[in-house]
């Protein structure tokens, strides 16, 4: 299996607060990329970074119809493709 | 119904299960269905086990078992796989799936898993309310035409769509649903469906999942590998299935554009940057305000009740030991099981509150980060901060962990935590010992509890074998307001609970104090207590405790310590006489003490908002207070408190880790309790004096 070279190296965590990134890759470990397809961020969900956590992580995103919080190292393996939306 | 039906001749029985994604209201469904009373909480996980309840509807008896939340039948949690299970080798007759309708694409994926069981199916749309809120409307006829099952909307919690459901239990339908995979995937599936006699699903989930949780037969193994030659099946499964689901949303659903939710703006204010902990601080601060403001007239009117019934039981033509068993054993014993409730009963209040409006999956998110430098996850913290209310309520509250060996380390280290039992013993001895600067010394030791409770964590995370590490993938609800019956029904039942698991232990200790002391009749130095107490007090000579009525207190503190002030008043002062009371006085004065409750109840709310009164009362007459003066010094004093802070809280707690962890966790936390507090209390007095 030959995968074309990403596109581009952008990850989830790199998303400024209000700014919507479309899932390109999964880069976890196999179990880790299941959990994360079966809560419905598939490859070309778009997801809005709402904001960080009073502490700086978790990170707090919106895909869609549904609220969910990560860990800055968890988004950071969650490859994005394009990135769009004003910055708040 | 016919009249011309002749009567079946036993009771047919339906066995149906609730599925669903985690958060979507399983339990307030079955609880609307059954009239039961099942645990409900705006949070994944409510339900850890398998939950049953019977009902019957016309002639048939339905026995309907709640599953945990699940996002796909192929999960590898601990409840993905007991919903699995459930489903492929117990067969149920029925599958509820339910579903929130504000979130259709998601709770869909699993429903076109189980659409390939074969099973017959009834789709629930809970929350229908808030998807309407949304903007969103789906298709009811066209879903259900598409699904080839019964579809029906709802919301549970307030009864609506309930009869619906009812009556759709009695669907046959199988879905005809049908997922169109790639060509040589068809044909291994159906090779497998008819040589394995599995359903589509489980042909699929050998060909695609994990081998180790699935143990595929031989014949799959090796189809799988020919598969995997040139795709990766999974991928190609998961592809499928959620073109299908895309399909069925982009056919059934319309949605009107978003409108800035309420969550969304309560969010904005809560989880702020700089304003999220601020608030939270606050509205820990208002909960123990609320909390100790709200019980203590109860407890003072319980207080009362007590020394009425021991008044007139004084006056009863009985000799005076059978009198002495009935007011301080008895009596004593069923009044300190009963002084726990109003604590309890407000906060499993609160915590029912947090659980079911989505408070608490936002406390873990702001607490993640400074939990996770302890190794625990954020949701730890609820459960340790109401540790500083009650250690009881704190250990059932770790039932909030999904993680067993974090929820563990969490019970282990809440006794440390300060409960608001401990503080009558702190400010007795701080009034005494540190006039000037007692709520110091009594910060200090909130602090050394804290600090022992959290390094009891650490050290447990690093003894305890390594759990899989948790991706901290969580989802953020939203907010909903709990319907005050709910919340109070779930107070209400584990109350009920802590009833009947510690009335039993608490009145053990309390009589076999009560016989200790009795024994033999004559001055309290020569009973068997005092006698204990002497040989208890040579082992805590170390820790500066030279007084055998100090060291003896600790022995009924082992019960609770809203009693170690009493014993201390009987063993310094000896036994006070009960006031005899007439019967007539003493149902005015019952009267009385509850009028007096309700109304301090009433004017403790615009109290809430004011400042709190760091000047805490003592309950000890002075004569006590001059007998504990004479009894040690400042060193000796502090190391005390040290010990009473650190040692086991109550046997209620030790009662709770054993019924939540077993004998074994909790000889072992009792043991642990003792040691630290040993060592700590030797090393304040060796360092003071």
């Amino acid at each position: 299996m030959h995968e074309p070279m990403p596109v581009s190296q952008d990850r989830l965590s790199h998303l400024r607060p209000g700014q919507i990134g479309k899932i390109s890759q999964l880069h976890g470990n196999r179990d880790f990329n299941r959990q994360l397809l079966r809560m419905g961020l598939t490859p070309g969900t778009r997801v809005r970074f709402v904001r960080p956590a009073p502490l700086g992580d978790p990170l707090h995103f919106s895909a869609g119809n549904f609220e969910l919080s990560l860990r800055r190292s968890t988004a950071a393996q969650i490859q994005i493709d394009s990135i769009d939306g004003e910055q708040a | 119904m016919t009249l011309t039906a002749p009567a079946p001749a036993s009771v047919e029985l339906q066995r149906a299960v609730t599925v669903g994604n985690p958060n979507v209201g399983k339990s307030s469904l079955i609880n609307a269905l059954a009239g039961s009373d099942l645990h409900v909480g705006n949070w994944q996980g409510t339900t850890v086990e398998r939950l049953e309840v019977r009902f019957s509807i016309g002639d048939r008896e339905i026995e309907l078992v709640d599953l945990p939340g699940a996002y796909s039948l192929a999960g590898v949690t601990g409840e993905e796989s007991i919903t699995r299970r459930e489903l492929c080798e117990q067969k149920p007759d029925l599958i509820i799936n339910v579903l929130d309708a504000g979130n259709l694409e998601r709770n869909l994926a699993m429903t076109v898993e189980l659409c390939e069981l074969g099973i017959p199916m009834v789709v629930v749309l809970n929350l229908w309310d808030e998807a309407i809120a949304k903007g969103l409307n789906v298709e009811i006829a066209r879903l259900s035409e598409r699904l080839g099952v019964p579809v029906i909307t709802s919301v549970a919690r307030r009864g609506e769509g309930i009869a619906e459901v009812r009556q759709a239990l009695s669907s046959r339908a199988i879905p005809h649903l049908r997922i169109r995979y790639a060509d040589e995937i068809e044909v291994a599936i159906a090779d497998l469906e008819s040589s394995l006699s599995v359903s589509r699903w489980l042909a699929g989930a050998y060909l695609s999942e994990d081998e180790a949780a699935f143990q595929p037969p031989p014949s799959a193994r090796q189809m799988r590998a020919k598969l995997e030659e040139d795709q990766d099946p999974f991928l190609a499964i998961s592809e499928a299935r959620l073109i299908t689901v895309q399909e069925l949303c982009r056919e059934c659903t319309t949605s009107q554009a978003a409108i800035a939710s309420t969550t969304s703006r309560i969010d904005a204010l809560v989880l702020n940057r700089w304003l999220g902990l601020p608030i939270f601080m606050l509205g820990m601060l208002l909960l123990f305000r609320f909390t100790f403001l709200f019980s203590q007239p109860w407890i003072d009117c319980l207080q009362t009740c007590k020394q009425l019934l021991a008044g007139w039981f004084c006056q009863l033509p009985l000799p005076p030991l059978a009198i002495s068993f009935l007011n301080h054993g008895l009596l004593d014993g069923v009044g300190t099981v009963v002084a726990f409730i109003p604590v309890l009963f407000l906060l499993y209040l609160f915590m029912g509150f947090l659980e079911s409006s989505g408070f608490l999956a936002r406390t873990t998110f702001i607490f993640d980060r400074l939990m996770a430098a302890l190794g625990l996850p954020g949701r730890a913290l609820i459960p340790l901060l109401l540790g500083f209310g009650c250690n009881v309520a704190s250990i059932y509250a770790t039932r909030t962990i999904q993680d067993p060996r974090d929820r563990l380390r969490v019970a282990l280290a809440s006794p440390f935590m300060a409960c608001s039992a401990r503080l009558t013993v702190f400010v007795l001895f701080g009034t005494i010992f540190f006039p000037a600067n007692g709520s110091t010394i009594v910060f200090g030791l909130y602090m050394l509890g804290l600090a022992i409770g959290l390094v009891t964590a650490g050290l447990l995370g690093m003894a305890l074998p390594k759990g899989e590490l948790a991706a901290g993938i969580m989802e953020l609800p939203p907010y909903r307001f709990p319907a005050p019956r709910f919340v109070a029904r779930l107070a209400h039942r584990q109350v009920k609970r802590f009833l009947k698991e510690a009335t039993g232990p608490i009145l053990a200790a309390v009589l076999m104090v009560w016989v200790l002391m009795s024994f033999p009749q004559g001055k309290p130095e020569e009973s068997i207590y005092a006698r204990c107490s002497m040989g208890i007090q040579k082992v805590l000579t170390p820790i500066g405790v030279n007084d055998w009525r100090l060291a003896g207190a600790l022995v009924p503190g082992f019960i609770a310590k809203e009693v170690v002030i009493g014993t201390l008043g009987v063993s310094y002062l000896g036994a006070q006489p009960d006031a005899a009371v007439g019967f007539q006085e003493g149902l005015q004065k019952g009267g009385e003490a509850l009028w007096k409750a309700t109304t301090e109840t009433v004017s403790a709310v615009p109290q809430l908002v004011g400042l709190p009164s760091l000047k805490a009362e003592t309950e000890a007459s002075g004569e006590l207070q001059q007998a504990l003066a004479k009894s040690t010094n400042q060193a000796g004093a502090l190391a005390y408190l040290v010990f009473v802070l650190l040692y086991t809280p109550c046997v209620a707690t030790i009662a709770a880790i054993k019924q939540e962890f077993g004998w074994r966790w909790a000889g072992a936390s009792l043991a642990y309790q003792l040691v630290v507090a040993y060592a700590c209390a030797f090393v304040v007095y060796q360092v003071m004096k």
